[in-house]
């Protein structure tokens, strides 16, 4: 099959399902209207409450539900084979990853754009907002460990990568310093500081250079520091944790906001360069290298078994077909710049379904970008994001970058993608933490002490444990907040007495296959430290007892959330009666 | 009547909205005016007396014609400022566009208000405001 058929079902997909199902449901059951006023309009105050062309806020939301997740997350469940994770990613968006974000944008201009907690606090009862809560927090320590063990395991440890991500940073501090310090007109600072970044990571990839980190992260079998924790590891790992302090602690004009605009270029050329190499070189899948269907235990050549393709296909593939942090973005942040009613449809299910093209295209650079025999000798050295990476740089060879180039280049795209939502990730952490613990905890307050704090726990996560573990981890507190999104939304329009099955059904389905992930994954990491605590490396065990006490704590809170749920609609139902009858 | 357009290409001490996908965790767990508050007050000096001379103007400017004036400020540090400051050729900081046509560059206060006005009162503006002070 050609990827040409690939990208055309995508597009099919999207023509039918935005096309016909979601206007269907936004016609008969929605019913926007045009001429009422929306919260952006009702409290304007130029900050939260600002009224937005759909343009400008299509491009807002798509920024803010797409990051690394719809890239990595096809990656990895390509070992299912790639026609369930295709599937997936076309049907799960189809059916729920729009409807959670269009109705999560409704619901949030019709609540006079409360924010979720909020909601949640009055759609279900009180205790649901601090299990959000306690989701959120989970969900952050769980991004530090997964995007950390991705940038300082993965790709810092390729010697090619570390001097062109250190040229980026310092061209970031520069671009700052041009900006906001010498008054240098952007157009010239862009020029500059872009230009530069790109002979930066063409530098890195020379010899000599590649050979200086080579050495300096103990050669090509560098040594164990403990555990089965490599020094390279342990160096790069660091050097990614040093980076996020200053992130954390520097004013955002001095270094995150300049860094992520010159981030931004590289990562903006490199879509664009990938896609075009693709559709010039529109090859087929070589269905016998790498298979539709693997096995129903994601066992593809020598890897082990990732786990039954239910549940876990469907938290490791999260952004891309749903997610829950889109409803966190939908209800208080999009919901509030709406300028009319019907532009819901165009900015939540627009942006979804672009998502969904993206996790396709990253689906194709596992498939055809690398192929079946490198996939699995990647993987199997636990270079998850390198798949991406070398599958972006086959790409680039055709519109004439070499590989020399390009795969450097891939892979400083990929940090970049990621440093700064873990740096602003640790940001988050000091002042929750001085927020929280600062009246009990005076030195909590300091940041350097709240940041070495939020470092030290995110270092824990990173330096021990299976990393696919933590992925799905990341991918079921995800998905616990699409659940619960969902059933908002249902508790939201059974209040309206309008049509909720189309919510429903999708929120019982993410629910219980969540709470299948979660409770499968516990028992696995828990079961593999008691059972094989004689084999495994030490930093394993430790790193699966945390694992395995994270997901009881987000099981639990889950369970406590449908219990919530659960009376809410006896509740609401009982109050629909009571209404019956007294007509 | 349609309400001219004034928009303003400058950097302005914005506190966040690089990382989104932050700016809701901020606020779903309520610490984000807070953390919004400390970084404002982290900026250069004159980047915060530019901003705090550019508020008295706009408020200036919205007193005189309330409605009949949309304002929008562009950061140049973002790929949309970028496209604007290639687009109109701003090269220096503030850039004034009224529907943009007219360009006034520059802390040229009778020049920006008087071409508001002729615009907002429907007289032709002279386009005579181009060059920097």
């Amino acid at each position: 099959m050609n990827v040409l058929i690939v990208l055309l079902l995508a597009a099919l997909g999207i023509a039918v399902g935005y096309g016909f199902y979601a206007r269907s449901i936004d016609k008969n059951i929605i019913q926007p209207d045009p001429n009422k006023a929306t919260p952006a309009t009702m409290y304007m105050d130029g900050v939260d409450f600002t009224p937005a062309s759909r343009n400008v806020l299509y491009g807002y939301q798509f920024k803010s539900i797409a990051a690394l997740g719809p890239i990595v997350g096809p990656i990895v469940a390509v070992r299912w084979g790639w026609l369930p994770a295709i599937l997936w990613i076309i049907f799960g968006t189809f059916f729920i990853g729009w409807v959670q974000d269009y109705s999560s944008i409704i619901m949030g201009v019709r609540e006079e754009g409360k924010t979720f907690g909020a909601l949640s606090y009055k759609l279900i009862s009180p205790r649901a907002r601090t299990i959000l809560l306690i989701f959120i927090y989970l969900y952050l320590l769980l991004i530090m460990g997964a995007f950390g063990k991705i940038v300082g395991f993965d790709l810092m440890s390729n010697p090619a990568v570390p001097l062109g991500v250190l040229i980026v940073l310092g061209l970031g501090l520069l671009a700052g310093q041009m900006t906001y310090r010498w008054k240098i007109d952007i157009l010239l600072t862009t020029v500059i500081t872009v230009v530069l970044g790109i002979v930066g990571i063409w530098l890195g990839s020379l010899g000599p250079v590649k050979d200086f980190f080579l050495a300096l992260g103990g050669g090509a079998e560098s040594p164990i520091v403990f555990g089965s924790v490599t020094w390279a590891q342990v160096l790069w790992s660091l050097v990614v944790l040093i980076i996020c302090y200053f992130g954390a602690v520097l004013p955002i004009w001095r270094f995150a906001q300049p860094i992520t605009y010159v981030a931004f270029w590289l990562v903006f050329l490199g879509i664009i360069g990938g896609t075009i190499g693709l559709i010039v070189w529109h090859p087929a899948i070589d269905v016998a290298a790498f298979p539709a269907f693997t096995s129903w235990d994601g066992k593809m050549g020598e890897l082990g078994a990732l786990g039954p393709l239910w549940p876990l296909l469907f938290v490791t593939i999260a952004c891309g077909a749903i997610s829950g942090w889109h409803s966190l973005v939908s209800s208080s942040g999009t919901a509030r710049q709406l300028e009319k009613e019907v532009d819901a449809l165009p900015v939540g299910g627009g942006a979804m379904f672009l998502e969904m093209f993206l996790a396709t295209i990253a689906l194709l650079t596992a498939v055809v970008g690398v192929g079946g025999a490198q996939y699995v000798e990647l993987v199997g050295a636990g270079k998850n994001a390198g798949v991406f990476a070398v599958g972006l740089s086959n790409f680039l060879t055709h519109i004439g970058i070499p590989t020399g180039f390009g795969l450097p280049y891939a892979s400083v795209f990929l940090v970049l993608m990621a440093l700064p939502i873990m740096y602003l990730d640790i940001r988050f952490m000091r002042v929750a933490s001085a927020e929280f613990l600062g009246d009990s905890i005076p030195a909590m307050r300091n940041m350097h002490v709240g940041s070495i704090v939020a470092l030290l726990l995110s270092l824990l996560l990173i330096w021990t444990g299976f990393w696919s573990y933590i992925w799905i981890l990341f991918g079921s507190s995800n998905q616990l907040m699409a659940a619960l999104a969902l059933l908002l939304v249902s508790l939201w329009l059974m209040s309206k007495g309008k049509n909720y099955q189309w919510s429903f059904i999708p929120f019982i389905f993410m629910f219980v296959t969540t709470m299948g992930a979660l409770a499968r994954t516990s028992y696995v990491v828990i079961k593999q430290a008691i059972t094989q605590a004689a084999t495994l490396p030490s930093d394993k065990i430790i790193g699966n007892y945390i694992a395995g006490a994270l997901g009881i704590v987000l099981f639990l809170a889950a369970l406590y959330l449908a219990y919530d749920a659960v009376r809410a609609i006896q509740a609401r139902l009982a109050e629909g009666r009571a209404e019956a009858a007294a007509d | 009547m349609t309400p001219a357009l004034l928009e303003i290409i400058t950097p302005m001490p914005t506190s966040f909205f690089n990382c989104l996908h932050c700016e809701q965790i901020f606020d779903q767990a309520g610490i984000g005016q807070n953390m919004r508050q400390a970084e404002l007050e982290r900026h250069t000096e004159d980047l915060q007396e530019a901003a705090a001379r550019l508020e008295s103007w706009l408020e200036e400017a919205i007193r005189q014609h309330r409605a009949r004036l949309h304002i929008r400020i562009v950061d140049p540090a973002s790929p949309e400022g970028l496209a604007f400051s290639m687009r109109y050729w701003a090269q220096k900081y503030p850039t004034f566009l009224i529907n943009r046509r007219i360009k006034v560059v520059g802390w040229r206060h009778d020049a920006l208000f008087q071409a508001l006005d002729e615009t907002v009162t429907g007289h032709p503006a002279r386009n005579t405001a181009n060059e920097a002070s």
